[in-house]
């Protein structure tokens, strides 16, 4: 394994993605900060608006709304098509300007369909498939060096994949990419492994930097069941489906978003002793409490970081156990209210149960759980074996 | 400034907006949920009679009669469910009535264990058909003699999957024992209840009225076996009050008449006695919101 891993550090793939991670930090850090605050502050279905009424006193708060959105569009929302740019930079031996023109309108190119021209792999959504065809791109002026016919070839070769992606059909890569996930948890029927299954998909494509089927910032749970569960809760009845996501996994296993990554925040603040993890830690501390956690994934190199694999699988998952078993054992009410999607991680179950003691106390029990999951791993990449 | 001060001081700061934070929220949720169960709750929430064996659906006009001469507001319902499951109505709900009594009988209104099982299961259909004609959620219920024993069966077989809610049920001259005065020697009707006991709703309010014309019973229920209902609601419900009445109209089978418990129906189990007829009753919750956003 840990052979596998030195391979894996040496390669050229883990250079570009590192190479590539670092060139958006900045990008990324400055639209996160704007998203925190757009998201949690100044939207309407936002915690902190919510709970203090914002929007009916805070003067300019729609002015301040149009503003950071404009910031988080044009900064998070380029992410997909900076980093096929930057991949291909760092992937091409000796012509770094050609292979990163290219890649970047070819990415353009591709993510332009007659509905829209400035299509979601062009941001967080497209940071892995960008990363991949800019290092595609990049890979093939170091090895052809024929710059000036390569690039015309390979944008008119972006350009008819598109308009045959449109003639075929009109759905976007996105949707390919997350429909097989529901698909494959669809033939579970036990509620409890289905919880499970789809908790470790989730993990698995976070960790890939690809789009969640259950994203932290998803604003409610619509699903039949939720809707069932609501429904019996206010009913003063017994909940039909106590073993779903919204139940189990969303109140009590995605603080500071999909991975628990608020607990990574919390081990690397305890041993991580590196100044520059630390300072990102501290910055990363505010957007995690709202479940933001695009600078700790690419600062931190979670994302494609095989040593941080396990515990970003293992600490949700444990997290959903612990939940299970509290429910199961009737230590605590079932979480059913819809709470806003920014709510601070350890105040979601002790919202969504409407003020159940238990549940908060469970809640801070998965947290310390899955700090103590991840500080081996973060003592691990810290003590220098494996740099990161 | 020394090192222990600036923690001291700074994890003040934590605590304070974070209680801050904490209390805003759940102030906040407790609204959201409040406001929530006044969009789910029906406006309607009727007040079902059940009726004792060889009792029919006119079995609670004198109590009727004798109510609405103390409050305002209420229409009456009356249903027989015959034995092939269909309704026969009598009477008709006013108009924005949110607090009708429905009385629910059957064909079949003989005694015995088995009878008062297909009695449970007919009422269930009765209610479902109730729920979707008079669009309402939620319900109470007073059940007289074996109709106490109907209603309590209905909320541990039927209940569970039934989209409705109880909130308040009063039992009276109910033998949960039926006629067995000794509670050691518990009948099977007993017997079953007690092990389904954990399907009752833990929400529920339950009022057990006794009526009591000799030292042991009302003269055709033991004490005893009213007493019985402990064994099933006690510990299970979130209420579960015994009361006894003794006194003129005391006898088993006069208890809907007596004045006392008449008196305990409207205290207990009529949410709005006095609804002005023909304008819409805003419940208690309403009336919170109306005043918290004017």
């Amino acid at each position: 394994m840990s052979k596998f891993c030195q391979r894996y550090y040496h390669s050229r793939f883990y250079h570009v993605v590192t190479a590539t991670f670092a060139a958006l930090m900045p990008l990324i850090l400055i639209g996160t900060g704007a998203q925190a605050l757009l998201l949690s502050i100044f939207s309407r279905d936002g915690f902190f608006a919510v709970i203090f009424d914002l929007a009916h006193w805070v003067p300019g708060f729609v002015q301040i709304h149009i503003g950071l959105g404009l910031i988080v569009t044009y900064t998070l929302g380029l992410s997909g098509l900076l980093a096929a740019v930057f991949a291909a930079r760092a992937a091409s031996a000796d012509q770094p300007r050609w292979a990163a023109l290219t890649s970047g309108v070819g990415w353009l190119i591709l993510n332009t369909s007659p509905l829209t021209s400035f299509g979601p792999n062009l941001g967080l959504d497209g940071l892995l498939p960008g990363l991949i065809f800019g290092a595609g791109c990049g890979w093939l002026f170091a090895h052809l060096r024929k710059p000036q016919w390569l690039a015309p070839v390979l944008l008119v070769l972006a350009a008819a994949l598109r308009v045959g992606i449109t003639t075929l059909a009109k759905n976007g890569s996105t949707l390919v990419l997350t429909a097989w996930p529901a698909a494959l948890t669809g033939a579970t029927s036990h509620w409890s492994l289905h919880t499970g299954l789809v908790a470790l998909i989730n993990s698995g494509l976070g960790w890939l930097g690809l789009p969640t089927p259950i994203p932290a910032l998803a604003p409610m749970m619509t699903s039949a069941t939720a809707t069932a569960n609501l429904h019996a809760a206010l009913a003063n009845r017994a909940i039909p489906y106590p073993n779903t996501l919204g139940t189990l996994y969303r109140p009590f296993a995605l603080f500071g978003g999909v991975g628990m990554t608020l607990a990574l925040v919390i081990a690397i603040l305890l041993v991580d002793r590196r100044p520059a993890k630390r300072r990102l830690a501290y910055f990363s501390l505010a957007p995690s409490l709202v479940n933001l956690n695009w600078p700790l994934l690419l600062g931190y190199s979670v994302v494609l970081e095989p040593v941080l694999l396990v515990p970003f699988f293992l600490a949700p998952l444990a997290a959903t156990g612990i939940a299970w078993l509290a429910l199961h054992w009737h230590l605590m009410a079932p979480a059913v209210y819809q709470v806003p999607a920014t709510t601070p991680g350890p105040l979601l179950a002790w919202l969504a149960t409407n003020g159940n003691w238990p549940a908060l106390v469970v809640a801070l029990l998965g947290l310390a759980v899955a700090v103590a999951i991840y500080l081996p791993f973060v003592k691990m990449l810290a003590g220098g074996g494996a740099h990161a | 400034m020394p090192k222990w001060l600036k923690v001291l001081i700074l994890s003040a700061i934590v605590l304070l907006v974070g209680g801050g934070i904490f209390s805003a929220a759940t102030t906040w949720m407790h609204r959201q949920v409040r406001d929530a169960k006044v969009v789910h709750n029906s406006q309607m929430q009727p007040i079902i009679l059940v009726p004792g064996s060889s009792a029919t659906q006119e079995r609670f006009n004198s109590l009727i009669t004798t109510l609405n001469q103390q409050t305002t507001g209420h229409s009456l319902l009356k249903i027989t469910v015959k034995t092939n499951g269909t309704l026969v109505k009598s009477g008709k709900l006013a108009a924005r009535d949110n607090e009708p009594y429905i009385v629910v009988a059957f064909q079949n209104n003989h005694d015995g264990y088995n009878n008062i099982k297909k009695q449970a299961r007919w009422f269930d259909q009765a209610l479902k058909h109730l729920t979707a004609t008079y669009h309402f959620n939620r319900f109470r219920a007073i059940g007289h003699s074996n109709g106490g024993l109907v209603l309590s069966l209905f909320l541990e077989k039927y209940y569970a999957s039934a989209d409705v809610s109880i909130d308040r049920l009063m039992t009276i001259g109910t033998p949960y024992n039926l006629e067995e005065s000794n509670p050691h020697n518990r009948t099977q009707m007993l017997n079953d209840l007690i092990a389904k006991r954990k399907s009752l709703p833990k929400t529920l309010t339950v009022y057990s009225l006794a009526g009591t014309e000799t030292y042991d019973g009302d003269g055709t229920v033991p004490l005893n076996s009213v007493e019985c209902g402990k064994y099933i609601y006690q510990n299970q419900a979130a209420h579960y009050t015994q009361i006894t009445v003794s006194g003129d109209n005391a006898k088993h089978s006069d208890l809907p008449q007596n004045r006392e418990i008449i008196n305990y129906i409207q205290q207990y189990m009529l949410q709005t006695p006095n609804q002005t007829p023909g304008r819409s009753q805003p419940t208690d919750s309403q009336r919170r919101m109306t005043t918290a956003t004017p």
